[in-house]
């Protein structure tokens, strides 16, 4: 007979999979256009963990010279990172802070101008620091508490006001958002420079706020467009509903490519441009999602935009009893398509390097002579400010998601291989290139039985596997070990031969 | 902080941020727009709206139109008067 190629396909586990052309499963891959790539593992960057725990805040600031400072935080302190640690640059008046990391709280971060303004929720005011010249954070005198900070053009927009207070002459609420006076971060008083708030009637509090002039608005059971108005002292902003009845499962779950608004909410995953939404993983990933995320730490969901085209969510899976992620999933925004992996952290942030000099003195830690092998000539750390998908790890140190490939499971269709008959297959050609490959092939006679996995087959010097697999229904996976280094996979090609009955 | 007339009378204060203030003491005016809160609109506190601006003359701030900057003191006092109390620190 002639061979049969099975490509992976597109990754949609919400689809029936019977000969289509969809993979069954994918673990530990990127998405790409006819194939996956390996998903690189966390590396940590450093040795040196964060001083207090868990990390529960991590961003970066651009200085006036262009350069880039790490800012990190936990329940207790705010720190910023250089190569020779983190150093504690928490307000010095005011005592530690109170950023309750298991009710879901976070640091949240926006930079304005030279200004890093942090968000810590409900138990302390919102912080600044000044990122050229100050040395600690202190209170933004006039800004009401807020569970997440956006700088939205010439705004910084504080969301989800915590009640109990006043601000501008109203008993703040979760449904509410305010807004500094115009391009003054420090103008808090309502009434003056277009500085004023607003509170929405329907559609829950608002979890985030994201965007630019056009930006959005996040709410738990609706998403609504926010646009700037110049020259209006009205409204400043005006607000539409994008999306209703549906909205942000977490105050963390959104991220923005261009001005696309990628969120997750309880009915699957949302693509919103302007007034335009697109259900990006109905029919792919929306069940799936639902069935293996933890449903009690979904309104911890983090969202962020990496550098490559793609988006990251990170989830804790069903019954994780751990408080870091353990999972991500991953979208290709320009394909379309998906793809998961596990991974450890406890919070992650799109930053920017720092630089390291070449000064091969060894002056700075981290900084060796240049014929030690601590750290590689071709490693980040002599590279700055370049866009870089970093988290805290679970032993609270810095990572970048540049480490050796994970491990990789990649599973296609189950196809009648012979229709109408059973079939035998001897060997299975992977078209991988990774050396460690091995495959194991997934039997059975009918839809109503379970799968019976053979045993994990390596390769051989034909670049195939001997799999002798035997049914009417055939799958087939295709395994890779972590750190084992490869390009690109595809499918299988399967020399499928007409077998005989089963009495 | 408190700024005067063109007859070097008290008309009240403005909150102002340091970076107002420096703007001010460089010799730059500031100009200030205000508007009664969109959520505070009618009813007491009625819809007010201007504009005036701020000058440093020495060490004290002036304004060029002291019937709105007192129409925007009133505004802010409305404000401060409203809500259960528990308010902010509005230095800024």
């Amino acid at each position: 007979m002639a061979k049969v190629t099975i490509p992976l396909g597109e990754w949609r586990p919400d689809m029936a999979n019977l000969d289509t052309q969809v993979a069954t499963d994918v673990d530990g891959v990127l998405p790409e256009q006819i194939s996956y790539q390996p998903l690189p593992d966390l590396a940590a960057f450093s040795n040196i963990a964060l001083p207090t725990g868990p990390p529960c805040g991590l961003t970066a600031a651009r200085k006036a010279d262009g350069s880039w400072t790490i800012y990190g935080g936990s329940p207790t302190k705010l720190y910023r990172w250089a190569l020779g640690g983190w150093t504690d640059v928490s307000r010095t008046t005011g005592g530690a802070y109170n950023v309750p990391f298991s009710i879901g709280q976070r640091w949240r971060f926006a930079q304005f101008g030279p200004n890093l303004i942090a968000a810590g929720g409900a138990n302390d005011d919102i912080q600044y620091i000044n990122v050229d010249t100050g040395s600690n954070f202190a209170v933004l005198a006039g800004a009401p508490r807020a569970t997440n900070v956006a700088t939205i053009g010439d705004f910084v927009v504080l969301s989800g006001l915590v009640p109990g207070f006043t601000f501008g002459g109203v008993n703040t609420a979760l449904r509410q958002v305010a807004w500094c006076a115009i391009n003054n971060c420090f103008g808090w008083s309502v009434g003056l420079n277009l500085c004023d708030m607003n509170e929405f009637a329907d559609g829950g509090l608002v979890q985030q706020v994201l965007g630019d002039v056009n930006g959005y608005v996040v709410q738990d059971r609706c998403i609504r467009t926010m646009q700037f108005l110049p020259g209006d002292t009205t409204y400043v902003f005006q607000f539409s509903k994008a999306l209703v009845d549906h909205g942000g499962t977490s105050k963390y779950g959104s991220a923005l490519v261009g001005n696309v608004l990628y969120t997750v909410t309880e009915a699957g995953f949302f693509a919103i441009a302007g007034q335009q939404v697109s259900a990006i993983g109905q029919d792919k990933v929306n069940l799936w999602w639902l069935a293996n995320s933890e449903q009690s730490k979904r309104d911890v969901v983090q969202c962020i935009s990496a550098n490559r085209p793609f988006i990251i969510w990170a989830f804790h899976t069903a019954g994780s009893s751990q408080d870091y992620y353990d999972r991500v999933l991953i979208f290709n925004w320009n394909l379309q398509r998906w793809a998961k992996g596990s991974i450890k952290a406890y919070v992650w942030a799109l930053l920017g390097s720092l630089g390291l000099d070449l000064d091969t003195d060894g002056a700075e830690t981290g900084d060796p002579l240049l014929d030690s092998t601590a750290q590689p000539l071709d490693s980040f750390a002599y590279v700055g400010g370049r866009p870089l998908v970093a988290a805290f790890n679970p032993d609270w140190k810095l990572a970048t998601l540049d480490g050796p490939p994970l491990e990789a499971l990649m599973e296609t269709v189950e196809m009648h291989l012979v229709p109408g008959m059973r079939a035998m297959v001897n060997d299975v050609y992977p078209l991988i290139d990774a050396p460690t490959t091995t495959v194991s092939a997934g039997t059975r006679e009918r839809l109503q039985d379970l799968t019976d996995w053979g045993d994990a087959m390596p390769l051989e010097i034909t670049g195939s596997c001997a799999v002798y697999s035997s049914g009417r229904l055939h799958r087939y996976r295709i395994h890779t070990t972590r750190g084992d280094l490869w390009s690109h996979a595809m499918g299988i090609i399967v020399d499928p031969q007409q077998d005989g009955t089963v009495a | 902080m408190d700024f005067y007339d063109d007859k070097d009378e008290l008309l009240g204060d403005i909150p102002l941020s340091e970076n107002q203030v420096e703007q001010l003491r460089s010799g730059v005016p500031l100009f200030i727009q205000y508007r009664t809160p969109q959520l505070l609109r009618g009813g007491a506190h009625g819809d007010h709206a201007g504009t005036f601006e701020l000058t440093m003359a020495g060490e004290r701030i002036r304004t060029d139109d002291a019937a709105a900057a007192a129409d925007c003191i009133k505004m802010l006092q409305r404000i401060r008067s409203s809500g259960n109390g528990q308010g902010h620190d509005t230095a800024g």
